[in-house]
């Protein structure tokens, strides 16, 4: 629950903060550590759906698979390596294995963290957040505002143009050809109300009064108080956490350009 | 009240409006002015720059499309370009047409909030005045609602909703009735009739549907196809002495008005002046039941009844996100009938029809077409036989010129296509000299009506129109309903959306009424047009005949004493 409610820009910042400590060191039991501790914050002080969690982590979780077997498949053998396993062009060196479950790792850790902040911010109050604390233009921050306000719109019309051209018998084809010349006759009227509806929304901001005055009263007040500082403090504490165990066991080491 | 003139509020004088150098005024010799407390109604054919003025006003153009204009706007003596940015938009209050493309915020009252926020309204008072705004217009309820999840007359409800929260002097609707049922209409036009008696704000209107303004506006504005201010007189004078020039611009008239301009050609009126309502009708009738009898004449005689059902509709439902759209709705149309599917906004209307023609998958129930079940016929058959309008013709149109358009059509069917030559075609569609436009480039009345026109081509019997008269003007809309019902086979069938009762009242055998989600009614108009409970609850209303018969019932019996 809590998460949810935290000020989102201080979400963002504590986050970036965590990611950039987490680059210096390449290791695999920092970013491990790490991702697990995230895991654990993400669902016991977040209201988070796992179903979606893992719909969303999944593509992560394929990247760092890919990853660390490009590193095993192709790895870079150093003299003076402790090779591991050997059979015809792959050489499994156990430096080689560390550095890929390494990379893996790290993928997963900034996914997590990544993750963390996505599913438990509210897209406008991270808007709202950036103008009032972070001093964003409103009129940045309006337009993002109303083109997300498009999706929807879009998604819709979208439906509606394919139930269109099926009724027109529109659904003939079979070649690739076709199939091309199919995106261009549904992008057309898209793209033509997109641009109508785009201009229109403008003047019809525009007719609310809007300006982009940076000095705004906000309806919604996103505030900043000792409990964001807290979370804040727990997210960047559970790198720390990470790295200080890590170095404890022996196994941190700075990131020097391995790859 | 009507002949003090209050203080001067807008001066409009020689507004000439381009939108580039070398193309034909969109405005031009525009010269009128705007009182205090004045309600004024704008009328003028698609396409005769009713919203660019309105833009404007309220100098919205030229700025922010880079069009050239001459000719001054004063608001209270001052130049509209020299306010404060945002200073103007806020005294004069401006609701746009589309409802999909007024809204930048995803919630109902983030949208209010924005608009206060604009404003710099202190944040104590927002809440309050998010709540009073919401409250003018019946739709509390939907405080925290999506937007994109309302249905098009909520949209407008809520556009009209956020202009009086700025409590604007000067409001411009441009056609805020379009989306709405016919009782949410009405009691738009109540509250704000209300709303000026307690806050005082001049009003202009651009209009469709006349007949709901009648009685509040004074005065009346009429501008040309070519974008001139030919008429600026009261309201009166406009419609009892340039009828017939409204007319001749496919301009909509007022029920009562267009009844009495065939009234007085058949020579059944009394008087030479033109009825401005159903009471001066009846006043000036010389015989009533003549009066009624010549004006019912215009309706489409019912059909002999055919055996081919061409619909059987059994306990059909459809859910969406766990909300029932459709609940267990049965119904049958034979070959020959002219089905009307009515109801207020939000109940369902667009997802049966989407149901009828198969695009949307069932949750329950099953629907036979032409005996068969729908879901087993091979989509080149079944659109063969059926062809289905949507609201907004660009959606359909897939070739790149109106010629493409038709062949398309034409090859997409499987069975031999020579019976219809196109030449034919464009001939009904009187659009010969437009074959190598692009289909988005034609007007509107050419779109609708080529959209129709690639719906039968291939002989298709069955039509299903979602609104096809929608915001149309009156030339375009008497086309498209004219050319529907010629082109649409004796043996086929017509099933259309709409809230025209009139249209109900003139071609539909069969009514259904939705209320959400759920069949209120299915039966013949005359039986609808009984039922007071049904249309209450339905948010419809009785259409013009209908009402004056009812109307010349009570005279007759005494109880209604016309003044």
């Amino acid at each position: 629950m809590l998460l949810n409610e935290m000020n989102p820009s201080i979400k963002a910042l504590s986050i970036v903060v965590g990611i950039l400590m987490l680059s210096f060191f390449f290791d695999p039991v920092t970013p491990l550590l790490s991702f697990l501790l995230t895991i654990a914050i993400t669902f016991i002080f977040g209201k988070v759906s796992f179903k979606k969690w893992i719909f969303l982590f999944l593509p992560f979780l394929f990247m760092a698979v890919v990853y660390v077997w490009s590193a095993l498949l192709f790895p870079r053998v150093d003299p003076g390596d402790h090779i591991l396993w050997e059979w015809q062009f792959i050489t499994v060196t156990e430096e080689g294995l560390e550095r890929s479950i390494s990379l893996g790792l790290r993928v997963l850790s900034f996914a997590s963290l990544s993750l963390l902040f996505a599913l438990t911010t509210n897209p406008i109050h991270f808007l709202l957040s950036l103008m009032q604390q972070c001093r964003l233009s409103p009129k940045i921050a309006y337009s993002i505002m109303a083109g997300y306000q498009f999706l929807p719109l879009m998604k819709e019309e979208m439906e509606i143009i394919r139930g269109a051209h099926r009724v027109r018998g529109a659904g003939r084809s079979h070649t690739l050809s076709d199939k091309i010349k199919q995106i261009k006759k549904y992008a057309i009227p898209l793209l033509a109300s997109g641009i109508r509806k785009a201009e229109r929304t403008a003047i019809a901001m525009e007719s609310k009064g809007f300006t982009g005055e940076p000095n705004r009263e906000f309806y919604k007040v996103i505030p900043v108080t000792k409990k964001d500082w807290l979370l804040s403090c727990m997210l960047i504490g559970v790198v720390i956490l990470s790295v200080y165990v890590s170095f404890k066991l022996g196994h941190l080491s700075l990131y020097r350009g391995e790859l | 009240m009507k002949f003090q003139r209050n203080e001067l509020l807008l001066q409009v004088s020689d507004l000439l409006f381009r939108f580039d150098e070398d193309q034909e005024p969109v405005l031009k010799n525009i010269s009128f002015e705007i009182h205090e407390n004045e309600a004024i109604l704008v009328l003028g054919s698609s396409g005769s720059g009713k919203s660019t003025l309105a833009y404007c006003l309220n100098n919205l153009y030229p700025s922010s499309v880079d069009g050239i204009q001459s000719g001054n706007i004063l608001f209270q003596g001052r130049d509209v370009s020299s306010f404060q940015p945002g200073e103007l938009n806020q005294r004069i209050g401006l609701v746009m047409q589309d409802p999909d493309a007024q809204f930048c915020m995803l919630t109902v009252e983030e949208e209010l909030a924005f608009v206060l926020e604009n404003m710099q309204t202190p944040r104590s008072e927002m809440e309050a005045r998010i709540h009073s705004a919401l409250e003018y217009v019946d739709m509390i309820a939907f405080k925290h609602r999506m937007i994109h999840s309302l249905s098009g007359g909520q949209k407008q409800k809520l556009a009209i909703a956020c202009a009086l929260a700025m409590e604007p002097e000067v409001l411009i609707l441009d056609e805020p009735t379009a989306n709405l049922d016919p009782a949410s209409g009405l009691e738009l036009v109540r509250t704000l009739k209300e709303l000026r008696r307690e806050h005082s704000f001049s009003i202009l209107i651009i209009e469709h549907n006349l007949d709901y303004w009648l009685e509040m506006v004074e005065r009346c504005l009429i501008l040309n196809s070519e974008g001139e201010l030919i008429f600026d007189g009261p309201t009166r004078v406009c419609f009892t002495e340039h009828a017939r020039l409204l007319a001749q611009e496919g301009i909509w008239l007022p029920r009562a008005v267009e009844a009495g301009l065939k009234l007085l050609e058949a020579d059944l009126l009394n008087t030479s002046s033109l009825p401005l309502t159903i009471e001066e009708i009846i006043q000036s009738s010389c015989r009533l039941t003549d009066t009624i009898k010549f004006l019912k004449q215009d309706r489409i005689s019912e059909k002999t009844d055919s055996p081919v059902m061409i619909y059987e509709l059994n306990k059909i439902s459809y859910t969406k996100n766990h909300q029932a759209l459709l609940k267990e709705i049965s119904l049958s149309v034979k070959a020959g009938e002219f089905l009307a599917i009515a109801g207020s906004n939000g109940s369902g209307k667009t997802t049966l029809s989407r149901c009828l023609a198969g695009l949307l998958p069932l949750s329950a129930g099953e629907i036979k077409f032409y005996g068969d079940e729908l879901e087993q016929w091979r989509e080149e058959e079944k659109w063969a036989r059926l062809g289905y309008v949507f609201q907004n013709p660009e959606h359909q149109f897939v070739a790149d010129s109106v010629l493409d358009e038709i062949n398309y059509s034409l090859e997409a069917s499987i069975h031999g296509t020579q019976a219809f030559e196109i030449n034919d075609i464009l001939k009904t569609l009187r659009m010969t000299d437009q074959l190598h436009n692009h289909p988005f480039s034609l007007s509107q009345g050419q779109k609708r009506r080529l959209s129709v026109a690639v719906m039968l081509i291939n002989g298709q019997k069955v039509l299903i129109m979602d609104e096809p008269t929608f915001g149309q003007d009156a030339l375009t809309a008497k086309e498209i309903m004219e050319f529907t019902v010629n082109s649409v086979p004796e043996s086929g069938s017509i099933i259309m959306i709409t809230h025209d009762m009139d249209l109900i009242d003139r071609y539909a055998d069969k009514v259904m009424v939705l209320g959400e989600g759920r069949m209120l009614f299915c039966d013949s108009p005359s039986k609808l047009w009984d039922a007071p409970e049904i249309l209450a609850e339905s948010r419809l209303k009785l259409p013009f005949l209908r009402e004056m018969e009812k109307m010349a019932q009570l005279c007759s019996e005494g109880l209604y004493a016309v003044k």
